[in-house]
C-alpha cells in the first residue's frame, strides 16, 4: 500500500475511535456506524474466499448466524461475553471444517448452489427450533449502553480488514489468488489447491461468525431466524461486487455506498437501496468488473496522464 | 537414473492414449520427445506430472515410485512443467506469478521477501524484469509463455517438461529459447521437451523417443532416431530424412 493509502487509513482510524466522544455522537450516528461495521465486515469475510480463492459460497449467512447465536445464547447464559464472542467464531470456522471435506470438492456453480442449499437447510432448521424472538432480558437491558457495542464491532471490522490485508502480503493468500486463477497451474507448481480453499473457507466463515458475535452483542430484540436469512449473504455479495471483489478497499468502499444509500439517503423508502444496489450490481458484472476501486485506478491514470 | 517409466498405459474411454511405453532419463539429458499429434506426448507429461494417473504402469523418480501422486506433490519432488496451452495467472503481476513458484514447489523459500528477490532474478533471466508489474493478463502472448517457464522454473525443478514451448515463436525466439534450455544443464535441470521443431529437437537433444499412437516406435541418439525408417514413415517424412 502507498503512503498516501496508510495516512487516510490512520486517520479515518483515529477519527472512528474518538467518534463516540464527540460532543455531536448520539445514538444515531453509532447505529449508523455500527451497521456499517457489520455489512463491511461480512462483505470483506465473503471476499476472502470469493475474491481471493475464487470460491463463490452463497451460504455466507449461516456463519454469522452461527455466530450470532452461539454468542447469544451462552452470554445471555451468563458466560462472559470475551468468551462467547470467540466461540461464535469458532462454532462458524468448525462448521466451514466439516462442510468444506464435501463443499469444496464441487467446482464452480455447483458449489455456489450447494453452499446456498446448506444455508438454507440451516435456515429451515433454526426457525423451526427456534421460531421466537431473543430479547434481553431485564439487567442486560438496563446496563446496555452503545459505545461497547460500537467499540465491538469497530474490532470486529479492523480484524477481518487486517487479516485480508495480511494476506494480501502472504504466502498463503498468493497461494489462494493462484488457485483462483487456474488450479490446474496452481497445483503444477506445488500449490494444494483443496488445503487453500479449505483455509479460506475456515477463515472467511471464523470472521463472519464473530461478525455474528458482534450483531448479537448490539442487538436488543430480533428473531433468531433473522441472522440466518440469505440477505446477509446477497448484501455481501453485491458489496463487494460494488466496491471491487478481490481487493482489500473494494468490499469497505461498496460498504460505504451502501450503508449511505440503505440508512441515510433511503430511509423512507423500503427495500430501495434493493433495487439501487441490483442495478449496480448488473451494472458493475457487465461494464466494471473491477468496482468502484477500478473506477478510481483509471481516473486516477487518466489524471496522471494528462498532466 | 532420474526418471524412469515403466510400461505406462492409458486409455480414455474406448481410446488408447498410451500403451505400454517404457524408457529412462538419465540426470543432466536433454530428451526430446516428438510424435505426431495425438500420439500421447502430452498423455505422458500429464501422467508424469501427475494431472491424471495412469491407467496401468510406473512412473519413478530417483528410484522411488510417484505414480498416482497428486500434482502439488509430485511438483514438490521436483518435477514442473510448462501446458501446451498456457495457464498463466492472469490477474497477478509477472512478479507474483514467480513468487508463486518460488514459495510452493521444490525447495520453496518460506520469506516472502526473499522470494521476491529471487523471483526478480528469475525475471531477468526470462528478459521480464522490466514487466515485473505487469498483470500477466496484458502481457504478449509470447511473454506469457517465457512468464510460465519462469513460473516453473522458480520451483527449482530436478527435471521440467516443456510442452511445446517453442510452437508460435518466431525464429529469433526459438534460437532464445534454445540457448535458454541449453543452460539448464549447467543449473542441473534435466529437460523433457515435446516438440514440432524438428530440427530444434535434433539440435537440443542428446536422446529422442519417438512416440506414434500411444507407442514408442523408436529411440535413441538424434542421428539413430533421424535414419529411423519406422520414424521417417510415420513422422519425419521424407523431406526431413534427405537431410
Ligand atoms: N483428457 C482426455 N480425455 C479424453 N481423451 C484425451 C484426453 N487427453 C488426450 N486425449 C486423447 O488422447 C490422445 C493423445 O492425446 P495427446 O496426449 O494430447 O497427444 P499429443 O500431445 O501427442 O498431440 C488423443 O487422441 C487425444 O484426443
Ligand atoms: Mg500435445
Amino acid at each position: 500500500m502507498k503512503y498516501g493509502g496508510w495516512l487516510i487509513a490512520g486517520v479515518l482510524l483515529a477519527a472512528l475511535l474518538v467518534t463516540p466522544q464527540l460532543p455531536f455522537s448520539n445514538n444515531k450516528i453509532l447505529t449508523i456506524l455500527i451497521q456499517l461495521f457489520i455489512v463491511a465486515a461480512m462483505a470483506s469475510s465473503w471476499n476472502i474466499l470469493a475474491g481471493f480463492a475464487g470460491q463463490v459460497n452463497l451460504g455466507h449467512a449461516a456463519f454469522f448466524g452461527l455466530g450470532a447465536l452461539t454468542t447469544r445464547l451462552m452470554w445471555l447464559d451468563g458466560y462472559p461475553l470475551a468468551l462467547s464472542f470467540v466461540a461464535g467464531g469458532l462454532v462458524a470456522a468448525l462448521f466451514a471444517l466439516a462442510i468444506g471435506f464435501p463443499a469444496l470438492r464441487l467446482r464452480g456453480i455447483y458449489f455456489a448452489i450447494g453452499t446456498l442449499a446448506l444455508a438454507e437447510a440451516l435456515n429451515e432448521t433454526v426457525s423451526n427450533i427456534l421460531p421466537g424472538n431473543s430479547a434481553l432480558p431485564g439487567p442486560q437491558l438496563v446496563s446496555y449502553e452503545l459505545p461497547s457495542r460500537y467499540y465491538l464491532a469497530l474490532g470486529v471490522v479492523l480484524v477481518v480488514v487486517a487479516v485480508a490485508y495480511w494476506l494480501t502480503q502472504a504466502r498463503l493468500g498468493l497461494g489462494m489468488m493462484s488457485v483462483r486463477e487456474n488450479e490446474a497451474a496452481a497445483q503444477a507448481i506445488g500449490i494444494n489447491a483443496f488445503r487453500h480453499k479449505l483455509w479460506a473457507f475456515i477463515i472467511s466463515a471464523f470472521l463472519a461468525g464473530i461478525t455474528g458475535s458482534a450483531f448479537a452483542y448490539f442487538h436488543v430484540s430480533y428473531y433468531y431466524q433473522h441472522t440466518f436469512t440469505p440477505l446477509w449473504t446477497f448484501d455481501a455479495v453485491l458489496v463487494t461486487f460494488v466496491g471491487g471483489v478481490g481487493t482489500v478497499a473494494g468490499p469497505i468502499l461498496g460498504a460505504i455506498f451502501f450503508v449511505v444509500i440503505r440508512d441515510v439517503l433511503a430511509t423512507n423508502l423500503t427495500n430501495f437501496h434493493q433495487v439501487i444496489f441490483g442495478v449496480l450490481f448488473i451494472l458493475v458484472v457487465l461494464i466494471l468488473p473491477g468496482g468502484f476501486l477500478e473506477l478510481w485506478d483509471r481516473l486516477r491514470v487518466r489524471m496522471t496522464n494528462s498532466k | 537414473m532420474l526418471l524412469e517409466v515403466r510400461q505406462l498405459t492409458k486409455s480414455f474411454g474406448g481410446l488408447l492414449a498410451l500403451s505400454n511405453v517404457s524408457f529412462t532419463v538419465e540426470k543432466g539429458d536433454v530428451v526430446g520427445l516428438i510424435g505426431p499429434n495425438g500420439s500421447g506426448k502430452s498423455t505422458a507429461f500429464n501422467i508424469m506430472a501427475g494431472t491424471f494417473p495412469p491407467t496401468s504402469g510406473q512412473v519413478l523418480l530417483e528410484g522411488k515410485d510417484i505414480t498416482g501422486l497428486p500434482a502439488h506433490q509430485v511438483s514438490a519432488r521436483g518435477i514442473a512443467r510448462s501446458f501446451q496451452l498456457v495457464r498463466p495467472f492472469l490477474h497477478l503481476t509477472a512478479l507474483q506469478n514467480v513468487m508463486a513458484g518460488r514459495m510452493y514447489g521444490h525447495e520453496p523459500v518460506a520469506s516472502t521477501h526473499q522470494a521476491k528477490t529471487e523471483a526478480m532474478a528469475i525475471l531477468a533471466f526470462i528478459g521480464l524484469a522490466e514487466k515485473n508489474q505487469t498483470k500477466a493478463g496484458s502481457l504478449t502472448v509470447m511473454e506469457r509463455k517465457w512468464l510460465e517457464l519462469g513460473r516453473a522454473l522458480a520451483t527449482r525443478p530436478k527435471l521440467l517438461l516443456l510442452d511445446e514451448f517453442m510452437a508460435g515463436l518466431t525464429p529469433t525466439e526459438v534460437n532464445a529459447a534454445m540457448s535458454l534450455i541449453g543452460e539448464f544443464k549447467e543449473q542441473g535441470i534435466t529437460v523433457i521437451v515435446v516438440e514440432h521443431i524438428v530440427k530444434a529437437v535434433m539440435n537440443l537433444s542428446n536422446h529422442v523417443i519417438v512416440l506414434n499412437a500411444g507407442t514408442k516406435i523408436a529411440e535413441g541418439s538424434p542421428q539413430e532416431v533421424s535414419r529411423d525408417p519406422h520414424v521417417i514413415k510415420a513422422y519425419l517424412g521424407e523431406r526431413y530424412a534427405a537431410h
